[in-house]
This record gives structure tokens, sequence and C-alpha cells, in this order.
């Protein structure tokens, strides 16, 4: 039996094609509302929360350790107040290896210092260390691999057999050389975390680089008489970064761990220091002897900076790129 | 007057496959505010003439020989400073995609007024007021708020207009269209093909690069019809669609489908354009060609005129009167590369093509 399909089915109206309803149609496009890519990204971001809380963390370390104690620039004192209730260096303030207690929360070390204050002032060095560390990385390792991935030729291979020579070597390796050659210090330190972070953006954004310059856009900026310089600097390096700016996120974590494996290794700041990996390879001793609190607080510290890193990282990766599915950039601990 | 003289331009492509030639001896004229239609298949060649006209190519494609004059300044072999000026500033250029040709990063007022900073003076607010004042030239309803937008919050239509005013910014006196309609739909082509219409009006020359025969009737002056990197047609429009010559070009017109046509299938041009690292010998058409005969395997026939008389409405010509006998000898002219029997073939097998006049020519 043949039926029609229309039966018992509603019927369609369609109104709206009266005269002045065409007016209202032309194609003026989509919403009104503006909303920047970078919005967005803030957006999905802040929907993130295990990102949330990583910079949550992250933000309070970073006021503990800069109201840790007083900062004074050129003899001015800026910041006035002290949360550490010690001086960080000063030894002798209570008897050595003291357990933890009301008036010293993370017990004291060796030298009668109390850990609960170098804990909070460390973070300076640590934080630090990983910002600058690794924004110098990205001021050495992007225009460098823009440049190499824009240009191409005999540039590109001189840049990036640079890289390949560099990656060869174990970080710690090279970084053990680096600072056996120039001695210790923040600086050193620091120059010698960078000499090893910027192949990885170098080589990252090259390969972004070599994919952008494709793009149409470029070409019509081509097309519009925008020099060389412009071009590689407002189109494509814009829209390369994103996948180092993850890195980059991510990379602060790995940088703060490896300082602390410097410093632990006794090739970090000067012994003695508050910083968080030289603290541990001071207490590394206090092990056998029973006194937990000297190497675990400071740990306990890096572990939740890295941790947070790690974190934030992960939510700046799925806010600027949330069709790559994770896993796609990872960091380079594994080294 | 000739504002673009293009004379036996060579582009060849150095691939591991071979050397393309991808435009062999082309030859075509342009005046000031006329517009030309370029029409081809794929890979006709069409696309790298346009770059080669701001030596835009890239790395595998270089510009082999031949000349491009540009209001008599030679474009090939320009300094890097001169063709800076040239691109955006003498001519503009239109792609196919309008979402891929405008930065993602930038909101589209910022991307018109860089393109008017590159090529004027001015500084402050000044190239954003001028770049609002060209998306309301180009039709964008609300410019003042449209520019403070991302190219995604655009529609393809619009984002097209805003591609025209970033090619507008330099005050161009070419427009360089690389299929800018292909791809919109419809409607948008048709408002957009106003959109040039009414820019052409102020004598701006356009080069519009095109599939649709339809849009190359209704919009531009001349055609020049290319195959495997070769002119092979050269005409007034209304010439090339009512007397065509060249068996391509006849070919190319059959398969427009028509309204009223109730054949069941369009006639189409068999085979594929041949692979130009290893062209055909002789005339490059001739393996796909229903009228080819030997001679056709042996010799590449060059344009020649069409008919006795040659129709020379304007006075180019005799301006332009020098002694480069070969490039002006009459450009205004029906030219083709074959004088086909395409007047006395057999339209009913191979090639069915005819035209329908509304109210006579």
């Amino acid at each position: 039996m043949s039926r029609n399909p229309l039966d018992g089915r509603g019927r369609l109206r369609v109104r709206g094609f009266g005269g002045d309803a065409d007016s209202a149609t032309d194609d003026t496009g989509t919403t009104t509302a503006t909303t920047a890519q970078r919005a967005r990204a803030w957006d999905r971001f802040r929907r993130d929360r295990a990102a949330r809380a990583g910079l949550v963390i992250i933000v309070v370390m970073a006021l503990l350790a800069v109201f840790a104690r007083p900062v004074e620039i050129g003899g001015v004192v800026v910041q006035p107040i002290a949360l550490a209730p010690y001086d960080p260096a000063a030894s002798g303030v209570a008897p050595a290896y003291r357990p933890p207690s009301l008036a010293h929360p993370f017990g004291t070390d060796w030298a009668g210092r109390d850990v609960f204050s170098r804990v909070l002032y460390g973070g300076r060095y640590s934080l630090s260390i990983g910002v600058i560390a690794v924004s110098l990385a990205l001021v050495v390792g992007v225009p460098l691999g823009a440049v190499a991935g824009y240009v191409g030729g005999w540039v590109d291979e001189t840049i990036m057999r640079l890289v390949d020579v560099l990656y060869a070597f174990p970080f710690l390796v090279l970084a053990i050389a680096l600072v056996a050659v120039f001695g210790q210090g923040f600086w050193k330190l620091v120059g010698a975390l960078v000499a090893v972070g910027w192949i990885g953006y170098a080589r990252l954004i090259r390969g972004e680089v070599l994919s952008v310059v494709e793009r149409d856009y470029v070409l019509a900026a081509r097309a519009l008489g925008a020099g060389d310089r412009r071009i590689l600097a407002r189109h494509v390096v814009p829209n390369a970064i994103a996948p180092v700016v993850v890195q980059a996120t991510l990379n602060v974590g790995t940088v703060v761990l490896s300082a602390a494996a410097l410093g632990f290794l006794g090739l970090g700041l000067q012994p003695g220091t508050a910083e968080w990996g030289s603290m541990l390879s001071a207490g590394r001793d206090t092990l056998v002897g029973g006194e937990w609190w000297v190497t675990v607080f400071p740990g306990l510290a890096i572990f939740l900076f890295v941790l947070s890193i790690n974190l934030v990282g992960d939510g700046v990766r799925d806010a600027l790129d949330p069709d790559t599915d994770s896993g796609t950039y990872r960091t380079r601990e594994a080294r | 007057m000739t504002l673009l003289e293009v004379e036996d331009l060579d582009v060849r492509f150095y691939t591991e496959g071979g050397v393309v030639q991808a435009v062999d001896g082309l030859s075509y004229t342009l005046d000031y505010g006329e517009r030309l239609g370029v029409v081809g298949e794929s890979g006709a060649g069409k696309t790298v003439t346009a770059l080669a006209l701001l030596d835009l190519l890239d790395d595998p494609g270089r510009i082999e020989g031949g000349s491009i004059r540009f209001d008599g300044e030679e474009v090939v072999g320009a300094s890097p400073d001169r063709l800076r000026r040239l691109r955006g500033g003498r001519i503009g250029m239109v792609f196919q995609d309008p979402e891929t040709a405008l930065d993602p990063v930038y909101t589209v007022g910022e991307q018109v007024a860089e393109a008017v900073r590159v090529h004027t003076d001015l500084d402050g607010d000044a190239p954003h007021d001028r770049a609002v004042a060209l998306l309301d030239r180009v039709g964008i309803p609300d410019p003042a708020a449209r520019a403070t937008q991302y190219p995604h919050e655009f529609s393809g239509g619009m984002a097209q207009r805003a591609v025209v005013a970033t090619a507008l910014a330099g005050d161009p006196d070419l427009l360089v269209a690389d299929e800018p309609t292909s791809a919109l739909d419809v409607t948008i082509q048709a408002q957009l093909l106003d959109l040039f219409d009414d820019l052409a009006a102020d004598d701006l020359a356009v080069q519009l690069i095109t599939h649709d025969l339809g849009v190359v009737a209704e919009f531009c002056d001349r055609a020049l019809v290319m195959y495997a990197g070769q002119a092979v047609e050269r005409a007034p429009v209304d010439d090339l669609f009512y007397d065509p010559k060249h068996p391509y070009t006849a070919g190319l017109l059959s398969a427009v489908p028509r309204i009223g046509d109730d054949r069941d299938r369009l006639p189409t041009v068999p085979g594929t354009t041949p692979d130009l690292a290893s062209p055909p010998p002789g005339c490059r058409f001739h393996p796909r060609c229903p009228y080819a005969e030997d001679a056709c395997t042996k010799r590449d026939p060059p344009l020649v005129a069409v008919g006795g008389e040659e129709r020379r409405p304007s006075g180019s010509r005799a301006q332009s009167g020098d002694n480069r006998p070969q490039a002006d000898d009459g450009d205004d002219a029906h030219r083709a590369a074959c004088l086909a029997y395409v007047d006395d073939a057999d339209f009913e097998d191979d090639l069915d093509f005819y035209v329908e006049t509304e109210g006579g020519p």
C-alpha cells in the first residue's frame, strides 16, 4: 500500500519573504558583540579548574616570596612587609635541628636557621630563576628560530645545525660544563639555563613559521608592499607563537627543577643560599639522621610550584589551541 | 592609454619533477580603466601570471624571460624598494579565499590601516580613519564598528570586501583579482561584482581572473583565454562570446549551462590539462582538440589576427605606435592561436556550442 509521505505531517509555513523583510537580510555578517580571541582564550582558561588552582598557588607563592622580607632598592625600602618571622640567613635564631613547632613551623636546620623563613624567601630565587631564564631563552630562541624559518637557505642551515649540536649534549652535562667554566652565581646559573633552553623554542617556532608563511595572508601582506621585517614581526610570529607560549609556560617548571638539580649538585648558587635546591643539597645528610623537616619542606615547595606550573601550562594550551588534543606538546624533563 | 604591457612572459618552476613552463610567451596589454578577464582551466597559468605582475612568485618559480611594463616602468628585475611601492601602491591584489587572506590576529580595521600606513605618510589616528572610510567605500555597513572586529566575525562576502579595501589602501591604478568570487555564494558574488563595477567606474583597471564565463561576459571589456601557459585567444568580450575562434574557447563556452537548456549533460572538453613539465609537441591543445590534424602536432601556432579587417575602436594603437610591432599589433583586436574550423565544424557531435541572443547583438 502506497502512502503519501507527507500524510500526517505538519505543513511548513514560510513567512517573511515580503518586501521589507528583504532589506533587513543583507550580509552584514554575524554578531555585533566583539569578542577578541584573547578574551575567548581567557574565558576557556578560566573555566579550567585545575589551571585556575595552579594559577592561584603560583600567585600565592610569588606573593609570599615578595613579601617574605622587606625589599630595598638603592637604600629605599619599597616593600616594608616581612612575612618571614626570621632573617633567612641569620643562624642561631634557635638551637640546631629543632623539629617543627609553633615558633618554628618548619623547624630549624644545622645552623639553627628558621626553615620556614628560608622556604618563603627561597621562592624569590626559584621563581625568578624560572621566569628570567625562560624569558631570556625566549628572547634568544624566538627571533633566531623565526628568522631561520622565514629566510631559509644557509641562515636556516646554520642556526638549525647549531641547535642540533646543542641538542646532542645531555642537558646536565652541558650546564655543569658551563658552570664549571664561568663559576657559580645567580646570573651564571641563569646563563647556563638559557644556553640550553633557547634551542627548544627556536626549533618549535621555526616549524610553526614554515607552515605560517604558506598562508594567504602572508602573500597578501607581500602583495600590499609590506617589507620582510614587518611581515615577519607582525604577521608570521604572532600567528606562530601560540605553541611556544605553551611550551614556555610548561618550561618554567622544568627550569626550576633544573635549577634545583644544579643546586643539589652544588653547582647552583653559593652554598648556604636559601634557594630550594641548595637547601635540599645542604640537608641531604639529615635524611639519615631523621630530621626530615630540613628537606621535606623545600622539596614540597619545589613539587608544589612545578605541579602548579604544569597545570597552568596545560590550561594555557587548551585555551590557546582548543582543537589540539593534549599530549602534542611535551616538556623536556625526560632528558 | 596603455597601463600594463606584458610581453613574451616566461615563467618556469624548477621542481623535482622537471622544469614546469607555467607561462610561455604570454603577451597582453591593459589600458587605464579597462577590465580584462583572464579565463582558463586550473593550471592554465592564470594565477602565476597575476603573481608575476608583482614579482611575488615563490622559490621554485622564476620569471625567465619577457618583460612586464607597468605605466612604462619595467617590473621584471626591479629593485625591492620599487617593487614594494608598486605592490599595493600601484597594483592592488585580491585573493580567492577572503577568510585566509586576512590575518586572524588583528582586527579588520587594523589590517586596512596597516596597508594605509605602508603607502602613505599618515600617522596617529589618520590611517585608522582612512581605513574606516575605505571599508565604507567597499560597502561595509557600519564601518566604524566593523573595523574593530576580527576576521572570524566577518561573513565571506564582507571579508572579501575588507580584502578589497586593503587592496585599495594605496590608491592603485590596477586591481588584480584572482578568482575573487569563487569562494562565495552566488548572491554575494553578484554583490561583489557590483562593487567591482562601481570601482572600475572610477577609472580603476581590473584584471579579473575567473573560471566563470558569465562573470566575464557581464563585467569585462576584453578577455584573454589561457591554455597550458599560453594565450590561445584574446578578444573583446562580444567577439569572444559570439564568434569564438579557438576550439578551446568554443569548448569552454559550450560547457556553460544555460537556462532553458534541456540537455541531460553539459558537453565538456575531453581530457585534462597537460603536464607542463612535458607539454605535448606542437599546439598544446591538440591532444584534446576535436579538429586536430597532423600539422597541429608539429607547429605551435602563434596568435594571429582574426579576419581581414581589424577592429580598432580606440586610439591606443596610434598612441603606443613605437618600434614594438609585435606587442602593439592591434591589442584591441580579436586574435586567436588557431583560426579554427569552428565555423564549419560538425557541432552535432563533438562540440555543442551555440549562442542565443536576447534582443539581438
